[in-house]
């Protein structure tokens, strides 16, 4: 009797379901489709051939969707993904991209690939054919670097003689009031009161210094940064890169401010940080609208520096305990 | 159907899964240089030595890089750390293991001296040509 029943009830439980997912379909809107206004050039065949393979599939205007794709709630996932991955970078639409941005790009990318963050893991299982070998890696690494071969550490315009210790003092200053993002982020000039977390230097002939405030510098110091106390506030001032005349390379004009400041409540899309740049002697902020961050930002930040809160520059582990300890009781003399 | 579930299981694998990269453990720590009441001026970095360098000072020290001489009151300190591959992202370079303090003060005089508060420095330059050399860094030039 009680198997009669369940035979009864199989049927039943199929139907309902099939109706659900028949019904799923008129909550199905198809990713909108946009032209290709702005192909890559002046890259090799080969690695245009990786990217269209592994990165076309959400990175464009041009993708491939097969019938499962298009099918709610699959869809809702990969429409949600393509989305997100245009505002990130769009390969149909580089262009957009100053020549500066476009090798940003490449490092991005490679960094990406080398991480095994891309393509997506998920995406990956679904289509084994994105996923990249070793030497496809290689092949992307390659290109990244030979963009930066071509260039010097000292900017075109500058001269080592120049670079100097005679650097003309800048005399710009800003006229009106303070530069403000268009997130509602500020200029806050205060950083220059902070405490120096860091230093480092990009390929893009940049130097750069990075500046904590005292609750960004109490959570590194306690190892508290999963998340980042709401109030942490980081400054990453870029410079290009002059060169003295005994070789050492030093600060020169100076590039953009880079500021990002950590509220959860405010901030969900970007994993609580609120993004902010400014450019150049006038300030300029970053962005047309206040989506800029999930566009450029967040995106190696989530992806790359996932392990120290969405932050990169937190100083890394590389200094014995041992020595730290004497070098302390050495400067309490 | 069955690519469905396929999907789905292994979506549910992969999201469910741990999603944190807990950086490696190296039984090492993070140090951050703490400059007391010294104001940062300048970094550098050497691409012969490999070395990154951060210059501190008092105001008077900040006057002296703009003499170029001695002064009285002048305290000075050079941090020079090994610079390594950034971990996080390839094409950059960071400050990494700590290896030396310089000190350039004056005395009651405004002679300045040299001195190395802690570790080895990698430069083969005499006192001397350290004084000058850390007197060349100019402070970093901000908007205003």
């Amino acid at each position: 009797m009680k198997h009669l029943k369940q035979i009864r009830i199989l049927p039943i439980v199929l139907l309902c379901i099939s109706a659900g997912f028949i019904a799923l379909q008129f909550f199905n809107a198809p990713i909108e489709q946009r032209p290709v206004t702005g192909p890559m050039k002046n890259v090799p065949k080969e690695v245009t051939q990786i990217l269209e393979r592994s990165c076309y599939g959400c990175h464009s205007n041009a993708q491939n969707l097969t019938f499962l794709d298009k099918l709610a709630p699959i869809s809702w996932i990969v429409n949600k993904d393509i989305r997100r991955a245009r505002e990130v970078m769009n390969f149909s639409e580089w262009d957009k991209l100053s020549e500066v941005e476009q090798k940003g790009k490449f490092y991005a990318i490679f960094n990406m690939v080398r991480a095994e963050k891309m393509p997506l893991p998920s995406y990956a299982m679904t289509h084994p054919g994105a996923k990249l070998s070793r030497n496809e890696i290689e092949i992307i690494k390659q290109f990244a670097l030979s963009l930066s071969k071509k260039d010097s550490f000292i900017p075109a315009h500058m001269s080592p003689v120049e670079a100097g210790p005679k650097v003309e003092t800048l005399t710009t200053a800003i006229q009106a009031g303070v530069p403000v993002s268009p997130n509602g982020i500020s200029y806050n000039a205060d950083f220059k009161n902070w405490k120096v977390i860091g230093m480092s230097t990009l390929i893009d002939n940049s130097i750069r210094v990075i500046y904590g405030n005292d609750i960004a510098v109490k959570a590194i110091q306690e190892e508290n940064f999963h998340p980042w106390p709401d109030g942490s506030a980081i400054a990453k001032v870029v410079f290009k890169q002059a060169k003295k005349p005994n070789g050492e390379i030093v600060p020169g004009d100076f590039v953009n401010m880079q500021y990002m400041v950590k509220d959860g409540k405010e901030y969900t899309k970007t994993e609580g940080w609120g993004f902010a740049k400014f450019n150049g002697q006038e300030l300029k902020p970053t962005g047309k609208t206040a989506l800029f961050a999930q566009q450029s930002c967040i995106s190696c930040h989530r992806q790359l520096a996932e392990s120290t809160g969405y932050l990169f520059n937190v100083p890394p582990k590389v200094n014995s305990r041992k020595l730290i300890e004497q070098y302390l009781k050495t400067a309490s003399k | 159907m069955k690519k469905v579930l396929y999907i789905l299981l292994f979506g549910s694998l992969i999201f469910g899964s741990c999603a944190k990269n807990p950086e490696k453990e190296t039984g090492k720590i993070r140090f951050m240089f703490d400059p007391g009441s010294l104001k940062f001026i300048s970094s550098s970095f050497n691409p012969n030595l490999q070395t990154m360098s951060a210059l501190y000072g008092n105001q008077k020290g900040i006057s002296a890089l703009e003499a170029k001489k001695g002064i009285i009151g002048v305290d000075l300190k050079l941090v020079t750390y090994k610079m390594q591959d950034d971990p996080n992202y390839f094409g950059s370079k960071v400050n990494g293991e700590l290896l030396s303090v310089e000190t350039v003060k004056s005395d009651q005089m405004g002679n300045l001296k040299y001195g190395i508060e802690f570790g080895k420095v990698s430069s083969n330059e005499s006192s001397k040509q350290r004084i000058s050399s850390i007197l060349e860094y100019q402070p970093l030039k901000l908007p205003q």
